[in-house]
């Protein structure tokens, strides 16, 4: 492991005795100025190439499963309307049910089934009635659990309350314990205004299959009979449309319109092999990009003017800033190729030599340290995303590099590191800029080493338990807003300006994003000393499927905090791609789950506990709070998400928060 | 604290020719600087010892800084007789907008020297893996420039501030180096650059502008309008020392070119 503090050397000498940052005083440093981010020139050494874990996922392996089914219902009551809904469900055996709506307690909700006996749900026994918590705490949510339901179809009957007039929405949840699942991936990851993109459905068995192969090719695939397969469409510009499979294929293939986040509701009937009916459903937000950043072809590699390595990529588009990333490869005279290193970053759009629009990525000198011009050098696996979606805009297997002179001239006089240093990791500041932005979110403090405190996702901007905390502490303060990672990381930039330096704790997004900033940009998490660089608990970093239910969810009731591409399973390996090891190296992560008694049915939120494989928090699965590569500070349970869940909220945790405290860098 | 760095300030005079030195050293203990105060370190420098009509020809400040956070550090060197002060710090690193940010360069120590014609400016220097991150020969923010020309025959301060909280850090070493020269026209250029330029003519070659041969008597030490006998021997009392009033070539010391420029002299009558 590379701790670069050690690298550095630096001791401080701080002044002590500062409880906390709570100043409200606005630094004048920061009035009228134009403040620019400072991008990092990302680098990473071979493994990180032959590792894969730095190359575009394979999406067949990004998608999301189901053990449950999802129905939606919407009752127009008053006005000569009849004021109930009615959903028919193939189900037989026991299975919990969920409904989602509004005032639920005034509704009178019955499961008739296939013998016409009816179940009054609001009073059962063993009902449960909570809010929708992450999947919208405006809701509310029934869960209730049946034993031994006679089928081969129940009807739920759902009837508002008499004295309510207007649209009424009720989406039901069904988890039945018929040993299926369903596992829905995406055929590739252009996702372009006027492509088509399909989504395979596969069943598996969830006996010998669980969260940790699902996604992998020891998936065991299941051929079962599909008796009906549908998409509810929600397009970016409001369109909605369905779509029935190609066949009964359990494929669909979609047209990507207009750009902008899609929300898919994928559902297939199907029998099992003992013969019962089952439902299952998956939700899928996908976001679509306009394409119009493309690679023109042409990349040469020159020395600049400040001793750098400068790789110039041709790229047609007029975007700000695009993530643009390459694996350098150098092939020697015998033919044979070897990678020498991995570059990206977030690049502007430049103007060359003649007026071609380029795109730039440097390098360390070092990199070269040792080739004397015998070999060649190529690009492979060039690939430009946007950088907020992480979509790729373009990708390209291979380019050549037209290599100056100039560069075999300084390579040769370079000495070769024994491992790569820190300038060759993540280059120099100052050197790429993007203009920054003001909120008047934070509470300024005058300098200061801090730890910060940091929400996540739509939050009510409450986390971290602060009296758990003695150090200095700011806190990020950005509530009931939904970012993407890129502009959640320009946003604790942003709020850190009041801070000299400043470590990072993460809850849910809070984590991811303070992963993204550290990588991307220079900010005072780079000037921090301490033992942990970045802290995370709680974060979605693989994704989670709760980011394309709550995309469903918001289009049957309407739109609540709004869709986040980046912490859908697909969005968050699109991300991950670009996380290079030494950056998950600075990364400390802890997930949370319910206490999972053997002798009864435990879970965290009594609706998205169906939606999430255990164990998990709520919101986050424990496998997606982790990565390869970081500091994995283990899994605990009797803690969930956030308030409102069955345990307490995990950032109150004190014995985590005292060791997240000690171990902060500042 | 202040005090005893004063106290144990050293000054020295470097006899070349009609060009001097003198400097400030505070070299032990280290003097530690006000976190958070504009007032910071004060150093005061003593009069350099040459005669009232010698010119600064060129300033180097040198400064050996123990401190966490550089970009905290203000450093201003002020000619007192004039009041002309410039910053040779200011906050370095601020100039990076967005890193180091808003609060200068974060990296550890200064062991710098602050001359004129530096390749780099101490502003455009930040890192965080070395340390000092200050280090070698760096312009200062101001240029030392404006200097020149004014009177040497004067104090200077040099003051050492921490305009930040959070950070504190310790003064070990402050070398202030002045070149001056004779400016006996008062045309606020040394008087070789005036004879090498063309500016001023030195017949006798005896390194002083002809105009100011002809407007004094340099050996006339009593004032009585003759150089005599009363002059040779106030004169010998004085070989050997650093008495200004005798150091005609202004070599910083009364010796023998001196003497001769007494004996060139000796028996004129000035008017």
């Amino acid at each position: 492991m590379i701790h670069w503090r050690q690298w550095g050397g630096l001791h401080r000498a701080r002044v002590g005795g500062i409880a906390m940052v709570s100043a409200i005083m606005l630094s004048p440093v920061l009035f009228g100025q134009e403040i620019s981010i400072s991008a990092k020139q990302l680098a990473a050494p071979p493994q990180d190439i032959m590792s894969g874990r730095l190359r575009l996922p394979d999406p067949a392996f990004t998608g999301t499963w189901s053990e449950y089914g999802m129905l939606s219902t919407v009752i127009e009551a008053g006005k000569g309307s009849r004021d109930q809904g009615v959903c028919q469900i193939p189900l037989a055996g026991a299975a919990d049910i969920v409904v989602l709506g509004k005032e639920l307690s005034t509704w009178k909700i019955n499961l008739i089934d296939g013998q016409g006996q009816r179940h009054d749900l609001l009073s059962a026994r063993e009902a449960v009635l909570g809010d929708g918590g992450p999947l919208g705490s405006s809701l509310d949510a029934l869960r209730v659990s049946l034993a031994d339901l006679v089928g081969p179809q129940v009807t739920l009957d759902l009837t508002t309350n008499s004295q309510q007039t207007g649209r009424h929405a009720a989406v039901v949840l069904v988890d039945d314990d018929v040993p299926v699942g369903m596992y829905a991936s995406l055929n590739h990851h252009l996702l372009h205004v006027g492509q088509k993109v399909q989504i395979d459905t596969q069943f598996y068995n969830t006996q010998n299959t669980n969260s940790q192969t699902v996604r992998t090719q020891d998936r065991q695939r299941l051929d079962l009979a599909i008796v009906e397969s549908w998409a509810d469409v929600w397009h970016a510009n409001g369109h909605y449309e369905r779509l029935d499979s190609v066949g009964e294929s359990g494929m669909f293939s979609l047209d990507l319109r207009s750009a902008g986040d899609v929300t898919v509701m994928l559902s297939v009937r199907a029998i099992a092999s003992d013969g019962r009916a089952f439902l299952r459903t998956t939700t899928h937000l996908i976001h679509v990009e306009e394409p119009n950043e493309k690679l023109s072809g042409f990349a040469s590699m020159v020395v600049g003017s400040d001793g750098d390595l400068q790789i110039l990529i041709g790229v047609d588009g007029s975007r700000e800033k695009v993530l643009l990333a390459a694996e350098l490869w150098s092939t020697s005279i015998a033919g044979e190729a070897s990678p020498v290193c991995w570059a990206g970053g977030m690049t502007p759009r430049e103007r060359g030599s003649h007026d071609q629009s380029i795109r730039r990525l440097r390098l360390d000198l070092a990199w070269l340290s040792g080739f004397d011009g015998q070999s060649t050098l190529s690009l492979k696996n060039i690939r430009i995303q946007d950088p907020d979606s992480l979509v790729p805009l373009d990708i390209q297997a291979e380019m050549t590099l037209d290599v100056s002179d100039a560069v075999w001239e300084v390579a040769s006089r370079v000495d070769a590191q024994e491992t790569p240093t820190r300038e060759q990791l993540m280059g120099q500041p100052g050197k790429v800029r993007f203009a920054g932005h003001f909120s008047d979110h934070s509470s300024r403090a005058v300098g200061g080493h801090n730890l910060m405190l940091m929400h996540g996702y739509c939050s009510d901007g409450i986390s971290f338990e602060q009296s758990d905390y003695s150090g200095q502490l700011q806190i990020f303060w950005d509530p009931g807003v939904n970012r993407t990672h890129d502009q959640f990381a320009i946003e604790i930039w942003n709020q850190g300006l009041s801070s000299k330096s400043y470590g990072l704790l993460g809850h849910s997004q809070g984590g991811t994003a303070a992963l993204h900033l550290y990588t991307y940009y220079w900010s005072g998490v780079d000037w921090a000393q301490g033992e942990r660089l970045v802290q995370a608990l709680g974060s979605p970093f693989q994704g989670t499927a709760l980011a394309g239910a709550i995309a469903a969810l918001g289009e049957v009731f309407g739109i609540q905090c709004g869709t986040n591409f980046d912490m859908t399973y697909d969005g968050a390996a699109l991300w991950l791609a670009g996380i290079p090891t030494w950056a998950r190296q600075e990364t400390y992560t802890s997930t949370s789950s319910f206490v999972d008694e053997w002798f009864s049915y435990d879970y965290c939120h009594i609706a998205s506990d169906l939606l999430l494989s255990d164990p998990d928090d709520g919101v986050v699965e424990s496998w997606s709070g982790h990565i390869d590569g970081d500091n994995n500070l283990g899994h605990f349970e009797g803690w969930c998400h956030i308030g409102g869940m069955v345990e307490p909220p995990e950032c109150t945790d004190p014995s985590r928060n005292a060791d997240f405290n000690a171990s902060a860098a500042r | 604290m202040r005090k005893t760095a004063l106290s144990l300030a050293l000054a020295y005079l470097l006899s070349n020719s009609l060009l001097a030195e003198t400097g400030i050293d505070c070299a032990s203990p280290a003097v530690s600087i006000p976190d958070g105060m504009a007032s910071g370190v004060l150093l005061d420098l003593a009069p350099v010892a040459c005669r009232e009509d010698c010119v600064v020809t060129d300033v180097t400040v040198s400064l050996v800084v123990e401190h966490p956070w550089i970009g905290d550090l203000v450093v201003t060197l002020q000619h007192l007789d004039s009041g002309t002060s410039i910053a040779l710090l200011d906050r370095p690193g601020s100039e990076f907008l967005g890193f180091p940010g808003p609060y200068g360069c974060g990296g550890d120590d200064i062991d710098v020297t602050l001359l004129k014609d530096a390749l780099t400016s101490a502003h455009e220097i930040c890192s965080n893996t070395e340390v000092p991150v200050l280090a070698g020969q760096a312009q200062p923010i101001e240029s030392l420039e404006v200097f020149d020309g004014l009177s040497a025959a004067s104090a200077w301060r040099l003051t050492v501030a921490d305009d930040s909280m959070y950070d504190e850090g310790l003064l070990s070493s402050a070398w202030i180096e002045i070149s001056w020269a004779s400016d006996c026209n008062g045309n606020g250029s040394a008087d070789d650059v005036d004879i090498a330029t063309g500016i001023s003519v030195d017949m006798d070659s005896n390194g002083i502008p002809d105009e100011c041969d002809s407007a004094e008597c340099p050996a006339d030490f009593d004032g009585n309008g003759h150089v005599d006998v009363a002059d040779f021997s106030a004169f010998l009392v004085a070989f050997g020392s650093q008495n200004v009033d005798f150091d005609l070539d202004g070599s910083g010391v009364v010796d023998i070119g001196d003497f001769s420029i007494l004996l060139v002299a000796f028996g004129l009558s000035c008017s």
